[in-house]
């Protein structure tokens, strides 16, 4: 039986958003919390014991329980685990969206599961160098199928990758994974994650290379595409992404990625900086350009995209954000989109996430003038 | 003595003295007895209407009596002045040596000197410590206790008397000043540069119809800030000039369309923020006051007339910002308080 349940474990995975704002917590590499170190998937039991003690509020607990009882807590099923080999994880997110809310003619409110799946990853080694990572999850399928993949289930993974870290600095990562390019926000609709296709549906299969130390952290991932999809639509390529850090506390960085098919070349740059201003706060933007290139021709174009990420911390477990979006999806046309959006996050009590989300988009045109557009999402996070 | 008596001067001071000291010894002893009964009100208040308090001022008991009511009435600095007339009276002698001995930096033989001295200091020092942890603002007087307090606290140090406590008082004072100094309000100028855009709803209408449009605007606004702030709020004045260009498009009904439209506003906000980072990353709220001049082009002024409102109006704004260093990034997000439509603006500046 536990056999049967690892084997269901390790076939498990799901696929958790990172949070590079943490930076404004002192955490300028992914790698500190999660084992996947370009952020996302599974955190390890230093960022479950970060997330419960720094990042949520403390004050539903007991007035006894210090932080340290709280760590204690932050276990899988809220336990310390007891073996050093599998870590495990369920998670849940899903989301209220309203479309234009307030508008008695447009407004449209759906419910949506972003996602509900597990994961594991076993572990080995006395420093953990080797891991075996995956995860499954419950994803209803996208309104718009993915291209080239055929009766397409709601039951997938996203995510699983083999690991081997040969020195402290330096790690192999082989599987299905997300591309390695800019800064991995949670906002999948973000423009920045969108134009370069790097958002929550755009896994490869590849093999990526890790390397930090105190000044640099770097990625270079090689990959075929995933593996899923019918073979002339795999996107083969290649990224590089490289930050430094400055002051200790802040980084700034690159990322460059070319990747193609049978019918479309993709070639994205991209330049990032993420700021802290230390107590939870932080600021951080990318500036990227996206060429597309179709072997036919007709949707060759250069796009362009901004993204400004803020994040305050006015208490414990809460975060007020704004996202503010540039997008030109052509660069030779007059055209561009603003989107700006404030959000409140709170995080009441380890595990358990709250967030408010409203978005007003914006087009901008020299000649004509449109509606600003609305979206209000309400979202619930929950993982154990 | 009888010489003494025949000497009429004298047998005058003599005389005099004898009065004046029992009638002090009266007035101590009446100390000595609401000092008993705990009744420092009353201890003081005897003190003041004592016509020889100078008398009273060379009398140890009567100063100690002042100094222990004036603790414990709260009356810290007071206390610290008696005990510290106290020493001179009653170890004089201990005090000029024990200071030329700091001055010369001599190692003082702390074990020679008697406890009661300690205790002496130790009064002095907890007296002055403690009516620092009770002042509420941070000026000149304030700072020449906090040197009067470290210079016993060296003392006590060197006596290695009660250095627990010492460490214990000096780091709530630290802590108490550096409240005072975070609490302490500047005047704070800053410039900054923003790009800024708004919507506004406008009514085309003519005798048949009517319908909506919507104008879409975009500049920058530059301008500055006058902040009233310590390290947790600001109160301010904000005002920035803008400039920018607009078009305008019909929603439904009536066809009319116009690019480029110059605008040209002033924004004027009173506003609040709190700093909630140690960096001084700041969120709070703004109320604006927006003025702006735009002339739109009406298709035909015999037939369709165009409504864009009020030229002044009004916001409320949700803001915040990013200082690194001296040099900032803010962002603004405002409804219209007249429509359902939305200013935003981001940008950055300088501190002054």
């Amino acid at each position: 039986m536990k056999k049967l349940l690892l084997l269901i474990l390790l076939t498990l995975s799901f696929k958790v958003f990172s949070y590079p704002h943490y930076i404004g917590h002192g955490y300028p590499s992914c790698f500190n919390c999660h084992f996947n170190p370009f952020g996302g998937g599974t955190l390890n039991d230093y960022g479950r014991a970060v997330g419960a003690t720094a990042m949520a509020a403390d004050h539903l607990y007991p007035s006894s329980w210090d932080n340290e009882k709280v760590a204690y807590h932050s276990g899988f099923l809220f336990r310390p685990p007891k073996q050093k080999y599998l870590r495990n994880q369920i998670n849940y997110r899903g989301f209220t969206l309203i479309r234009n809310p307030g508008s008695s003619e447009t407004e449209k409110t759906q419910w949506i599961t972003m996602q509900l799946d597990g994961r594991a990853v076993l572990k080995f080694g006395d420093r953990d160098q080797y891991i075996m990572s995956g995860s499954i999850s419950y994803t209803p399928r996208p309104s718009s199928p993915t291209p080239g993949v055929k009766d397409e289930s709601d039951i997938r993974s996203r995510e699983y990758y083999l690991g081997y870290r040969p020195t402290p600095s330096f790690g192999i990562y082989a599987g299905l994974m997300d591309k390695v390019f800019g800064i991995r926000v949670v906002e999948h609709i973000a423009y920045s994650r969108m134009l370069p296709q790097v958002t929550q549906n755009d896994q490869t299969h590849g093999v990526a290379f890790h390397y930090l130390n105190h000044g640099w952290e770097g990625g270079l991932h090689l990959f075929l595409g995933n593996l899923n999809q019918e073979e002339d639509l795999q996107m083969k390529g290649a990224s590089l992404l490289l930050e430094k850090t400055i002051g200790e506390i802040h980084r700034v960085g690159a990322s460059v990625m070319r990747s193609e098919n049978e019918y479309l070349t993709l070639t994205a740059v991209s330049g990032q900086a993420r700021v802290s201003l230390k107590d939870g706060s932080s600021v951080q933007a990318e500036l990227g350009q996206v060429m597309k290139q179709s072997t036919n021709g007709l949707v060759d174009t250069t796009s362009r995209y901004a993204l400004i990420q803020t994040y305050l911390k006015p208490v414990r477990g809460l975060y007020l954000l704004t996202n503010i979006e540039y997008l030109k999806n052509d660069t030779q046309s007059d055209e561009y989109t603003m989107r700006w959006g404030p959000a409140l996050q709170y995080l009441p009590i380890q595990r358990t996430e709250f967030r408010v989300d409203l978005y007003n988009t914006r087009n901008f045109n020299p000649k004509t003038s449109v509606k600003d557009t609305w979206l209000l999402m309400f979202q619930t996070h929950i993982w154990l | 003595m009888a010489s003494h008596v025949s000497n009429p001067y004298l047998a005058l001071v003599l005389f005099l003295g004898l009065l004046f000291s029992s009638k002090s010894f009266a007035s101590v002893a009446k100390m000595g007895q609401f000092i008993k009964a705990k009744n420092y009100n009353a201890v003081v208040r005897e003190f003041r209407n004592d016509p020889r308090k100078k008398l009273l001022l060379n009398d140890s008991r009567a100063v100690m009596y002042v100094a222990i009511a004036s603790e414990n009435l709260g009356a810290y600095k007071q206390a610290y002045y008696f005990y510290l007339r106290l020493l001179f009276l009653k170890y004089g002698n201990y005090y000029r040596m024990i200071q030329k001995k700091l001055d010369a930096g001599d190692f003082i033989e702390s074990e020679k000197l008697p406890n009661a001295l300690k205790v002496q200091y130790w009064k002095i020092y907890t007296s002055i410590g403690k009516h620092i942890l009770t002042l509420e603002k941070l000026n000149a007087n304030a700072q020449k206790d906090v040197e009067i307090l470290k210079k016993f606290s060296v003392i006590l140090t060197e006596f290695a008397f009660r250095e627990d406590l010492i460490e214990k008082l000096d780091s709530s004072v630290d802590k108490h000043i550096t409240e005072l100094k975070l609490k302490k309000n500047e005047f704070v100028w800053r410039l900054y540069a923003d790009i800024i855009s708004w919507q506004r709803e406008v009514t085309i209408s003519s005798s048949l119809s009517s319908a909506e449009l919507v104008l879409t605007n975009q500049g920058i606004c530059a301008g500055g800030s006058f902040s009233f702030e310590n390290h947790y709020r600001s109160y301010f004045l904000d005002a920035c000039f803008a400039y920018g260009t607009g078009s305008i498009s019909s929603v439904s009904g009536i066809n009319y369309e116009q690019g480029g439209v110059p605008v040209m506003g002033l924004k004027f906000a009173p506003g609040m923020s709190f700093f909630v980072s140690e960096d001084k990353a700041e969120i709070g709220f703004k109320v604006p006051f927006f003025y702006n001049i735009q002339e739109l082009e009406n298709p035909d002024t015999s037939v369709y007339i165009i409504d864009n409102g009020s030229d002044l109006s009004y916001l409320l704004s949700l803001y915040s910002r990013w200082p690194v260093k001296n040099f900032f990034f803010h962002t603004e997000f405002s409804k219209f308080l007249d429509q359902d439509t939305i200013m935003w603006s981001f940008g950055v500046g300088m501190k002054l």
